[in-house]
């Protein structure tokens, strides 16, 4: 691109191409194959789904964020091919992101500082919260929804609601763990990740949710995919339509079934109306209390169609959780899953995880600068041990290896 | 820094140990369920007259209640998931290094699954709080190589140990009875799955004896001949008598045949018997429901009473009709 700065054009499209045409074979080759079969009846056989490389996603954005930028003249492309692809495949968060942007890693992997002067206490922090959140909350939890969604019609409406919020507890502590391990493991090489979570479940509104809900990826989908849209600079209506396109695109990014576009298109539907009630009544501000209640209850309904297996599922649950019947309200056959101890320890370690957001939200411990040191240090040891006694070891994947 | 570290790492340490400790205590205490089972195969000195030994399917086929009532016998079951010869001569060799040699043994002998020989053990960390007894430790260690640095180092070990071996530590320290406490009953597995065997068509395979099954075989004859003990083997009932799994059924049981003629044992053959082929009795292909081994356990106790006498072991001289 620099030295023929004529075909700037070609070049950025060779990279798109390149760069797309291989998510798009592995992902979803066999989706659009398939759909197209079965909707003009064809007589073709379908296809399979391929499997699909860890973190493959992860690895093209970060790619096509690097050059999108240089296109955009951001930077010069003066590294090497080697440099280029250590940036591209930096380990720690090379199967699930963070994704980090060209300006802020490749810097830090210049300077050679690698188990120099390692700040250890940050890192054994984040690997141990990263490591408890993913193996006491997350496989814990996996045990007692996987259940439900290979029989949803097992289970009554406020028994899918509940598992649909142990799902969303569930993506946030598997991805926010990895991306916790990640970002303590490049503190080993004195490399600072971006930061990926900023506590999204104590958000009040869907707006919020996404400004500290897996950060690195919303913000790129926003930079390389809305602002080349034209985001809001066309006029209100295309921009919404530009939010709502976003959505639905990061929905089938997630994967190629029609239950991710139903999740998408809902958050995008619920995003813009929210924008409009916000240009509507700036100055309303809803009880917070009411503002948790109704993004969790919006995100246990909405990621139901990010978990569900099939869109035949999806229909059934909603048709369960929108139809009062007789039993309506029942837990029993949720509750019987799992032995009793399971509900306890999850309920702990989900109690655990609700302090320890709120303490990093208000600072809580911080006012008590005497014992600050010891708590913290006996929270920590405490967590290890609840790690070897309550963890899930026989889970062996994270759920956005897949994506 | 490094100081702190090193006391981090003295106080994980010495915690992991105390409570390893203090669970392996309670679930060597067991004394119902299937750390009660363990515990009486492992632990105790026990005077059984009758011992079922083998996999799985000894587990879950011999119902031991039934043998009683039927046999006037006073039997246990050690069988274990997944106990091929190798296992379960261990596990036999451990019960002889605690308890009285039984007069009788019945061996479950399943010829349809000899062809492998795993060097990992089914739920190996179930048998953590038993390597007290060090023969235990020993034959287990030499089917899996990993058990003496899993046994004896809480962080491998720990990890394994699962919520529902807390739950049930929790339950016997706390004295509230468990779930899984009527789960066994003098080994025998009162299993409680509510379907039962939908046929899938799966493709029969070409199964041979494994050497070293067929090795271990020899080894827990011999060592039932030098304990005295009177051994008979039994073929449980198979699902379709076993040829909708293995292809040469036949051949196999040939070469069981020529075992038994060389050691001069009786060998009883249920795989392909009439509860073989009423699939309510199964669980799948290769293990009964309570059902099918409540009929299974009936028919054998009687075949092995002569159905008329009292059991008496001169009665198995019978059964070689």
């Amino acid at each position: 691109m620099q030295n023929f700065p004529g075909r700037k054009k070609w070049f950025l499209g060779l990279s798109l191409f390149s760069n797309l045409g291989v998510l798009v074979a592995f992902k979803y080759s066999a989706f659009f194959w398939n759909s197209a079969v079965l909707l003009f009846n064809s007589n073709a056989s379908l296809m399979q789904q391929w499997i699909i490389p860890a973190g493959l996603s992860f690895y093209i954005f970060q790619s096509l964020s690097y050059t999108t930028d240089v296109y955009r003249g951001k930077y010069q492309p003066k590294d090497s091919l080697s440099d280029f692809m250590l940036f591209v495949s930096f380990f720690p968060h090379m199967v699930a992101g963070p994704i980090v942007r060209y300006q802020n890693l490749m810097p830090q992997l210049k300077v050679l500082t690698y188990f120099k002067s390692i700040n250890w206490s940050d890192f054994a922090k984040l690997v141990i919260w990263g490591y408890f959140k993913k193996l006491v909350i997350a496989d814990n939890l996996s045990l007692v929804i996987n259940p439900v969604f290979k029989n949803v019609s097992g289970f009554s409406g406020a028994e899918l609601i509940l598992a649909g919020f142990l799902f969303v507890v569930q993506l946030y502590c598997d991805f926010s763990g990895y991306s916790d391990i990640a970002t303590g493991v490049a503190k080993l090489f004195n490399v600072q990740l971006s930061l990926n979570w900023q506590r999204p479940l104590l958000s009040k509104s869907l707006r919020e949710f996404w400004q500290r809900y897996h950060i690195a990826t919303t913000t790129w989908f926003r930079d390389y995919l809305y602002v080349a849209l034209g985001g809001n600079r066309v006029g209100q209506v295309k921009g919404l339509i530009n939010i709502l396109l976003v959505f639905l695109i990061s929905g089938l990014w997630h994967g190629a079934n029609f239950t991710f576009i139903v999740w998408g298109g809902i958050h995008g539907i619920v995003y813009v109306l929210e924008r409009l009630l916000h240009k509507k009544f700036p100055a309303y501000k809803a009880p917070a209390f009411l503002s948790h209640i109704y993004l969790l209850l919006f995100l246990s309904l909405s990621f139901l169609a990010f978990r569900a297996n099939s869109i035949t599922d999806l229909f059934y649950i909603y048709k369960t959780i929108f139809s009062v019947m007789p039993g309506y309200f029942e837990l029993n056959n949720l509750l019987t899953l799992q032995f009793k101890l399971m509900y306890v320890v999850l309920t702990l370690a989900m109690i655990t995880l609700l302090f320890k957001e709120l303490n990093e939200e208000f600072a809580i411990i911080n006012r008590f600068p005497k014992t600050y040191h010891y708590t913290k240090s006996a929270f920590y040891l405490t967590i290890v041990i609840i790690i070897f006694l309550a963890g899930n070891f026989s889970a062996n994947t994270f759920i956005y290896f897949q994506f | 820094m490094s100081k702190r570290l090193i006391l981090y790492f003295l106080i994980i340490t010495s915690a992991l140990y105390g409570i390893r400790y203090f669970c392996y205590k309670s679930l060597s205490g067991q004394t119902k369920g299937y750390y009660g089972k363990l515990s009486t195969c492992f632990l105790k000195q026990n005077n059984y007259n009758l011992l079922v030994l083998g996999s799985s399917r000894a587990e879950m086929h011999y119902n031991t209640a039934v043998f009683d009532s039927i046999t006037g016998s006073n039997s246990f079951n050690l069988g274990l998931p997944g106990a091929l010869p190798e296992l379960a001569f261990g596990a036999l060799k451990a019960y002889l290094a605690k308890s009285v040699a039984p007069k009788h043994m019945i061996y479950e002998l399943d010829y349809f699954s000899m062809q492998t020989k795993p060097e990992h053990i089914i739920d190996f960390n179930n048998y953590f709080p038993f390597f007290k007894n060090k023969t235990l430790l020993r034959q287990f260690s030499k089917v899996d190589k990993r058990l003496p640095n899993f046994y004896y180092n809480p962080y491998y070990s720990l990890p394994f140990f699962g919520l529902k071996n807390l739950s049930t530590v929790l339950h016997s320290r706390l004295n509230v009875p468990d779930e899984t406490d009527g789960s066994y009953n003098k080994g025998f597995y009162l299993e409680n799955f509510k379907g039962h065997l939908e046929y899938e068509p799966v493709k029969p395979v070409r199964s041979f004896i494994h050497p070293d099954n067929r090795a271990y075989l020899d080894s827990i004859i011999l060592l039932c001949h030098q304990n005295q003990i009177e051994l008979t083997m039994v073929t449980s009932p198979m699902f379709a008598g076993g040829v909708l799994d293995v292809s040469n059924a036949g051949e196999l049981k040939q070469q069981v045949k020529n075992l038994v003629i060389v050691h001069q044992l009786r060998f009883f053959d249920f795989s392909a018997d009439e509860i073989s082929f009423n699939r309510l009795n199964f669980l799948d292909h290769r293990h009964m429901k309570q059902s099918g081994a409540k009929q299974f356990s009936c028919k054998l106790a009687q075949f092995l009473c002569n159905k008329t006498r009292p059991f008496t072991l001169k009665q198995y001289n019978i059964s070689k009709n």
